[in-house]
């Protein structure tokens, strides 16, 4: 196998009709590395990858390929192998057939691709299934196929454009664990393309977000999920998404606090930012019942829960506005007045130029 | 007052495809009632015999207790928005959202107060001036959500609205749809197949599969208290362990199939022979000690991170399971460790019929 190949995108932009697509990516996909573009519908995560593969060229910038720079090859010298969405897997050809198809279309000799699609199927546990029919697959079973399909022509890089969008929840949470299970064995490099945060989260070793064309954020999961740089980014990652209140800060710049509705002052430490912030971000999973009369405890009415089955998010009176905390089932009940506190190591300023900041995150480092 | 009754329903397409098998069910007039279960599990087939859109074989179709039947579907004054929305091409937004309020005989003063109040909660107001070949689809679908909103028939019935949309703007309308629910009180039937827009949106959920009804309870019923197998699995994420069990003779102990491992079993009645242990993954006890809750040794095989939680895929002898816990848990590297299944959280599972045993209390 090859496969352990980087990708490199330089400076990359598209318009059309004078609309910008994509507007100067940069992006380095490190060999062996499971990267997802994330962002909503509209956002261009689908013309940059129907640039990467060559369907759509580019107004201006680079793509490099293990170290070649593809512009000018067509799509399939540009050895990238893509998946498609709902995994399209023939259902009328055996899996056999189905994996020697795309050997076959570029006129390999009937040995090399028996012995290619015997060695592909050994690695995806697929020998068992060769010589069944495509219509008789499950989700799991087709999702292998699709991949080993693609990657019997040994690819540098696979690229997956929303494989699993159109599947049910439950076939979603394992074909997730196993794609990921595949890609590390294999030690494949992989783009993934997808609006799904969960998805993302679950398998990805880094996160590009994207939005209005550009890319937000790049970072690995956790960062991306506890210290994003902006407002988008903090609001478009965490389900139920990310309380913002009005705050004030207060006290000296060197060592100040925060002042909401209900709760404060809140130490934050030093703010090294410019102006005032003009929201407090704060998740759900960071606000929490307080079971004392501690002093950073304020009291408040729960209106509503959601219940999401294994946990439940009340919705509790805040200033003017509600604000969503994640319970344990049963812990809360509507109607009832609670203690609630925010976390004061996962509190976010939103700024007045939407980039966001995390006071309270240890060895913060802010300009 | 019950709205809807569904009696002994059945239906059988040509080619002996039998999409309906007798099934029953009632919705009380204001409930928000999810129809849940996989894709081809016969769930639009139901909106479309509930509207009159096709034929019953057999079984009954009551509105507001009036047998419908055989009724036309104008005569039931219920809607039924598509998954596949057809707006009018050369209508703008405004008039495509108020046409069934103009059909209705409604004035254009109240039709303009009802249009942008709906939307403004579908947040659609940008829209409204505009034709739909200028719309993208998740627009398309939100202006489609719109006329179905605005338009307050007796029964309204919704065929997997939210699908295909993005995920973020998913959670918002859902939502929406909620809040919507509990200002107008109108009478849903909702259908989907994503178990957190039902669960988050209904009084009471109808678990389907393969044209039989599985379960029909609340949204707390369904979780705690699944009734089969199916439903264990459908619903939660990720479902629900099932670990194969022998019980002792006394039914206080079960040995993990295939293993010389023990825990002790919930207060159930007599168990069959052949069990499982139903867990859900928030209910497993994990530790990296052993101890009176953590008494089975495994190891965690691999860490999905969430952001706000982490999943364990963890194995004990040749089972495979998962856990979820904070992400300031102490397990939070792979490798060996401890687990529990803690009594009050079991579900038993009779191997035979696949159904739950009922708790002791």
């Amino acid at each position: 196998m090859t496969g352990q190949a980087g990708l490199e995108l330089r400076g990359l932009r598209k318009s059309f009709d004078g609309t910008r697509a994509v507007d100067g990516v940069d992006l380095a996909v490190a060999p062996g590395e499971f990267l997802s573009i994330l962002g909503p519908s509209g956002c261009g995560k689908s013309t940059l990858l129907s640039m990467i593969t060559g369907l759509t060229t580019q107004d201006g910038g680079d793509i490099i390929v293990d170290g070649r720079v593809v512009n000018d090859l067509a799509p399939q010298e540009r050895r990238l192998g893509l998946v498609f969405q709902d995994y399209a897997v023939f259902s009328r050809l055996s899996v056999r057939q189905n994996l020697a198809f795309g050997l076959k279309a570029r006129g390999m000799k009937q040995a090399e691709r028996e012995m290619r699609v015997a060695a592909i199927a050994m690695q995806l546990d697929l020998e068992a299934l060769l010589p069944r029919s495509g219509a008789t697959l499950n989700m799991s079973e087709m999702q292998r196929v699709a991949i080993a399909r693609v990657l019997v022509t040994e690819p540098d890089i696979l690229l997956l454009d929303e494989p699993m969008s159109n599947l049910d929840a439950s076939v979603r949470m394992s074909l997730r664990t196993e794609l990921k299970h595949i890609q590390a064995s294999l030690n494949q490099t992989i783009l993934y393309v997808t609006h799904d945060q969960a998805e993302a989260m679950a398998m990805s070793d880094r996160i590009a977000v994207m939005n209005a064309g550009r890319i937000l954020q790049l970072g690995s999961p956790e960062d991306i999920y506890r210290r994003p740089s902006s407002r988008f980014v903090a609001e478009f990652i965490g389900d139920p998404p990310m309380n913002l209140l009005a705050c004030e800060l207060r006290g000296d710049r060197s060592d100040g606090s925060v002042v909401t509705a209900l709760h404060g002052p809140i130490a934050v430490g030093p703010c090294r930012f410019e102006g005032a912030p003009s929201r407090l971000g704060i998740r759900p999973h960071d606000v929490r019942l307080a079971h004392d009369d501690s002093p950073q405890a304020a009291r408040t009415r729960v209106v509503y829960i959601e219940n999401i089955g294994a946990e439940h998010i009340a919705y509790v009176e805040y200033g003017d506005g509600l604000l969503a905390m994640a319970t344990r089932p049963d812990q809360v009940r509507e109607g009832e007045t609670v203690s609630i506190v925010l976390d004061p190591k996962a509190l976010h300023f939103i700024l007045a130029d939407d980039t966001v900041v995390q006071p309270g995150a240890p060895g913060a480092q802010h300009g | 007052m019950d709205r809807l009754t569904i009696r002994n329903l059945s239906k059988t397409f040509p080619g002996n495809v039998r999409a309906l098998d007798d099934v029953s069910f009632s919705v009380a007039k204001g409930e928000f009632f999810s129809v849940l279960g996989p894709t081809n599990a016969g769930k639009s087939t139901l909106l479309k015999l509930i509207a009159g859109l096709i034929g019953v074989d057999a079984g009954r179709v009551l509105i507001d207790d009036a047998d419908m039947t055989q009724a036309e579907p104008r005569l039931r004054r219920v809607s039924l928005l598509f998954q596949n929305i057809a707006l009018f091409p050369t209508l703008s937004g405004f008039d495509n959202i108020a046409y069934p309020l103009r059909l209705a005989g409604v004035d254009e003063a109240a039709i303009r107060v009802r249009v942008a109040e709906v939307a403004a909660t579908v947040n659609v107001g940008h829209l409204l001036g505009r034709l739909p070949r200028t719309y993208s689809g998740g627009e398309q679908q939100r202006v489609a959500i719109s006329r179905a909103l605005a338009h307050r028939s007796r029964l309204l019935m919704l065929d997997e609205p939210l699908t295909n949309l993005d995920a973020r703007l998913r959670i918002g309308l859902r939502r929406q749809f909620r809040s919507l629910h509990r200002d107008s009180g109108q009478t849903i039937v909702y259908v989907t197949h994503d178990q957190v827009e039902a669960m988050s949106l209904s009084d009471r959920i109808l678990i389907f599969n393969e044209g039989r009804v599985e379960q029909i309870g609340t949204p707390r019923e369904v979780y705690h208290s699944p009734a089969t197998r199916f439903v264990a699995e459908f619903i939660g994420t990720p479902p629900m362990n099932m670990i194969d069990c022998v019980p002792s003779a006394d039914s206080r102990m079960l040995t993990i199939a295939g293993s010389n491992l023990s825990v002790q079993a919930g207060s159930f009645a007599a168990l069959p022979d052949r069990v499982a242990v139903g867990i859900r993954p928030e209910d497993v006890a994990v530790s990296r000690h052993a101890g009176d809750a953590t008494s089975l040794p495994g190891s965690v095989v691999w860490i999905e991170r969430l952001g706000s939680r982490n999943v364990l895929d963890f194995r004990i002898g040749s089972h495979a399971a998962r856990a979820v816990v904070p992400v300031d848990h102490p397990v939070d590297t792979t490798g060996p460790a401890w687990f529990g299944l803690p009594a009050a959280r079991q579900h038993m599972l009779d191997r035979v019929t696949d159904r739950f045993v009922q708790r002791q209390e």
